[in-house]
């Protein structure tokens, strides 16, 4: 009996949290995401946990948003796939007496198509890894927060969760003559979970300041399938398939915001944040397939090249503009690439990213139709991937080059109710 | 497979566990004191289970937040299976619309939760001689995602719906030696949204009587991965596929009587366990120089529940007290003569509780027993007439070696039976 170990190369994919890209509810999308000093309530459940607390009352966040992809590689369609999906938060705060309150809530994103996928390709194949799957995963963020007059913090967890085979066996023998197989399998997700924090501070009445701070997450997938073979005189030994991937990778971030309220009717903000996208170690899983049965399979090296990706600061600047009940809002924000100069083995495609986004949203007061006031906001939002030509190095590729770019439309609407 | 040694002992200590969910156990403890009953008389966040359209009867800001632990005492011959996950906690809260005129208190939307400590789902399919209890498996150790919202009719009709809400996973890993023998591999899988539809109304017949009924769709979690690897021109393909965590149709209809202090109801139920298509693997390979090779996957006739529950509710200045009975038919056949060892009986769930009143809060506890009928399996022996059917028979694994030689850790007999002890605590609080 002879025994080979196939150790397969393949790419996986690196995102940020899909709140990050299009933002929680419409007056964020229409902001670039530079809201985390001004959010409160339910919308604060993402931008900064510190703002739950803040809110006057209960408040539902509900809404819907759309991210049409155009990115090509080679002047061809990359095959990124638009991405949509809810948007759910909630925030309950409690008044506890004099200027001290306290504050709970949630925020969950719902992809339409799959609440994950896992995506591998081969390695030296040029694709967008940071966008072929960026808002393809649920997100789900429940925080805590208390607040005391002009100071307040909050924290909680992102929650996502594993892929686990406990078991995957199937067996092969003979039983009364009849070769015959039975399966038996135990699949578990468990949770796992990153640190969220936040602080807001008003250092004077027309200045708030925040800082929030975000763990490093990721889906772990670990599937092993063993065949079991028992067919005497035929064939005898075991066939496994292990695949080990590291989906989903989400930096650790670090984030500082700023509001102006310039005038009473107008509010400048700004938002700072550092990605920690060198963690991402080797940026390459495996798949191995160990056949001990009696056949003579090749036997290929594994192949797993550091990523090298390097840490990013994003700037993003919004300002609202209040005018009787409605309330106009723009936006712009530089995304830099974390992705290192592919002249070797690796292809992942991507570049530097400038964002312009527009909104508006309307409040709704109270009177004969409505006992609490509800907020309406619409937003759309243009992102624009730099092109790249990318020449592979020569003693590894002679004449290999690709290149990549394109653009990003979103659009999102959301409401927010009262209780 | 092949010819081995009756090894029960093994089999029985690695038999799926459960946790406790609110199919079996409730949600909140009001109600799992009351057994579980009351599509009619519920009127509080836990509706979303038991009948959405009680969301609105007694309409008020409302937030419900506890704990349940079970522990099991079921026999699997002379072991015991165990909970593996035996404590989870559970979120509900509701909020009527902001609305106001005609539209006042007429809206209301929820949501319930019930958590496990360390998972969101565990899909479990034993192979097929595996002795364990279904109704208490995978069923259980999932987490349960129950958005909703209900709206006030006139005429007393009230109409409910929530999204049972969870995910799946499916997909394919393919793995080939390219043109230069190098191995081009590909990977997809994909985790599914699952989302299955709780329906219910509830009727205001007459000032102390209400009728409710409730449709509850099946719910499944699927599981499938097809590896399809091609190494020096042999096939390795292994494609395998599960249900887990499965839950019927279920049709519940019942009654409700109240005064002020006392509140007393009847359920009937009907759930369609006739169309489980069972917890086993579903295989469709192909391996080096074996060939195709079929699965074994017995055809089991699960049969429909029926059940009937009642509840009682007292208020006595700031206690209440709460108690119910509830029975069950069993889905599982008694007579398994063949391969499968699917242990289970008659369910007859008893449930006591309590709560106090302060204020706009209120504190809950409550104990539930769920005693299984106990029952013997008894093994038939394949005497090679007609085609063999898994679940009539077993076969002889060696037929060269006298007496009847087989793997099957229900041969010749197998006891069970016995009872699950669950308790629980939550805490309210509405405005």
């Amino acid at each position: 009996m002879r025994r080979a170990l196939i150790i397969v190369a393949l790419a996986r994919t690196a995102s940020a949290d899909p709140l990050d890209e299009i933002g929680l509810g419409a007056a964020a999308t229409g902001m670039a995401n530079a809201r985390s000093a001004l959010a409160t309530g339910a919308e604060a459940t993402h931008l900064d946990p510190a703002g739950v607390a803040r809110a006057s009352g209960p408040e539902l966040l509900l809404g819907y948003q759309y991210s049409i992809d155009h990115l090509s590689i080679d002047e061809h369609d990359a095959g990124v796939i638009d991405a949509h999906g809810t948007t759910v938060a909630l925030a309950i705060p409690v008044a506890l007496g004099g200027d001290l309150r306290i504050g709970f809530g949630t925020a969950l994103y719902l992809p339409d198509q799959f609440l994950a996928r896992l995506q591998l390709t081969p390695i030296n194949q040029p694709h967008f890894a940071r966008f072929e799957t960026q808002a393809q995963r649920i997100v789900v963020e429940p925080v805590a927060a208390v607040s005391f007059g002009n100071v307040a913090i909050g924290a909680g967890a992102s929650l996502l969760a594993d892929t686990r085979s406990r078991q995957l066996s199937f067996d092969v023998g003979v039983v009364g003559g009849e070769t015959q197989g039975q399966a038996d399998l135990d699949i578990s997700l468990p949770v796992r979970a990153a640190p969220l924090a936040g602080v807001w501070w008003r250092p004077h009445p027309k200045v708030d300041v925040a800082a929030t701070f975000r763990g490093q997450l990721s889906l772990d997938l670990a599937l092993d399938i063993r065949a079991n073979v028992n067919v005497p005189g035929v064939v005898t030994g075991d066939a496994i398939i292990s695949l080990r991937s590291v989906e989903y990778f989400t930096p650790m971030r670090a984030t500082v915001g700023a509001a102006i309220h310039a005038t009473d009717d107008l509010v400048i903000t700004a938002d700072a944040a550092w990605e920690h996208w060198s963690a991402l170690g080797s940026g390459v899983p495996d798949l191995r397939v160990l056949i001990a049965l009696d056949i003579a399979p090749p036997l290929v090296s594994s192949m797993q090249p550091p990523a090298d990706f390097h840490d990013i600061v994003t700037a993003r600047l919004g300002a609202e503009w209040q005018r009787d009940n409605w309330r106009f809002r723009a936006g712009a924000a530089y995304l830099p690439s974390p992705v290192p100069a592919q002249t070797g083995i690796t292809s992942f495609a991507d570049g530097a990213r400038i964002a312009g986004t527009a909104g508006a949203g309307v409040h709704l007061a109270p009177g004969s139709v409505l006992t609490k006031p509800i907020d309406v906001d619409f937003a759309v939002g243009w992102q624009h991937v730099a092109h790249a030509l990318v020449h592979k190095d020569m003693d590894l590729d002679p004449g290999g080059a690709y290149s990549s770019g394109g653009d990003i439309i979103q659009a999102s609407v959301s409401t927010t109710v009262r209780f | 497979m092949g010819t081995r040694h009756v090894l029960t002992a093994i089999a029985l200590a690695s038999s799926p566990a459960a946790a406790n969910p609110v199919e079996v156990f409730g949600l909140t403890s009001r109600h799992a004191a009351q057994a579980n009953a009351g599509v009619a008389s519920v009127d509080d966040a836990a509706a979303l289970y038991y009948d959405p359209a009680g969301l609105v009867a007694d309409p008020k800001l409302e937030f419900e937040v506890g704990s349940v632990v079970a522990v099991s005492h079921l026999q699997i011959q002379d072991h015991f299976a165990s909970l593996t996950d035996p404590v989870g906690f559970q979120i509900a809260m509701r909020a009527p619309l902001p609305l106001a005129g005609a539209l006042a208190n007429r809206i209301v939307v929820g949501i319930a939760l019930h958590l496990l400590p360390t998972e969101v789902v565990e899909v479990v399919a034993p192979p097929p001689d595996r002795p364990f209890y279904p109704y208490y498996g995978d069923r259980l150790s999932r987490i349960v995602v129950l958005p909703g919202a209900a709206v006030r009719l006139d005429h007393g009709v009230s109409l409910g719906f929530a999204v049972n809400v969870l995910a799946g996973l499916g997909g394919t890993i393919s793995a080939s030696e390219g043109a230069t023998r190098a191995i081009d591999s590909r990977v997809d899988e994909r985790v599914p949204t699952i989302a299955r539809i709780i329906a219910g109304a509830q009727y205001e017949l007459a000032p102390q009587w209400k009728l409710g009924a409730v449709y509850r769709q099946r719910f499944e979690i699927p599981f499938s991965t097809s590896a399809v690897t091609n190494v020096a021109g042999e096939p390795i393909d292994i494609d395998l596929s599960a249900s887990g965590a499965f839950t019927p149709d279920t049709v519940v209809a019942g009654g409700a009587w109240s005064d002020a202090n006392l509140t007393a109801s009847l359920d009937l139920g009907w759930a369609s366990w006739s169309a489980y298509p069972g917890p086993f693997v579903r295989v469709n390979s192909e391996l080096p120089l074996v060939g195709p090779v079929p699965g074994q996957t017995p055809v089991v006739p699960f049969k429909d529940t029926f059940a009937i529950r009642g509840g009682v509710e007292l208020t006595r200045g700031t206690w209440v007290f709460r108690g119910g009975y509830g029975f069950e038919t069993s889905a599982i056949p008694k007579s398994q003569p063949g391969v499968t060892n699917l242990l289970d009986g008659p369910h007859h769930t008893i449930g006591v509780g309590a709560g106090w009143l302060h204020g706009t809060m209120r504190i809950d506890a409550h104990v539930q027993l769920q005693i299984v009928g106990g029952r013997t399996i008894t093994k038939t022996i394949y005497d090679g007439t007609g085609t063999y059917d898994p679940f009539t028979s077993v076969r002889d694994e060696d037929t060269a070696t006298p007496g009847t030689q087989t793997s099957n850790p229900g041969f010749p007999t197998l006891q069970s039976g016995g009872e699950v002890l669950s308790a629980g605590v939550t805490f309210e609080v509405w405005k």
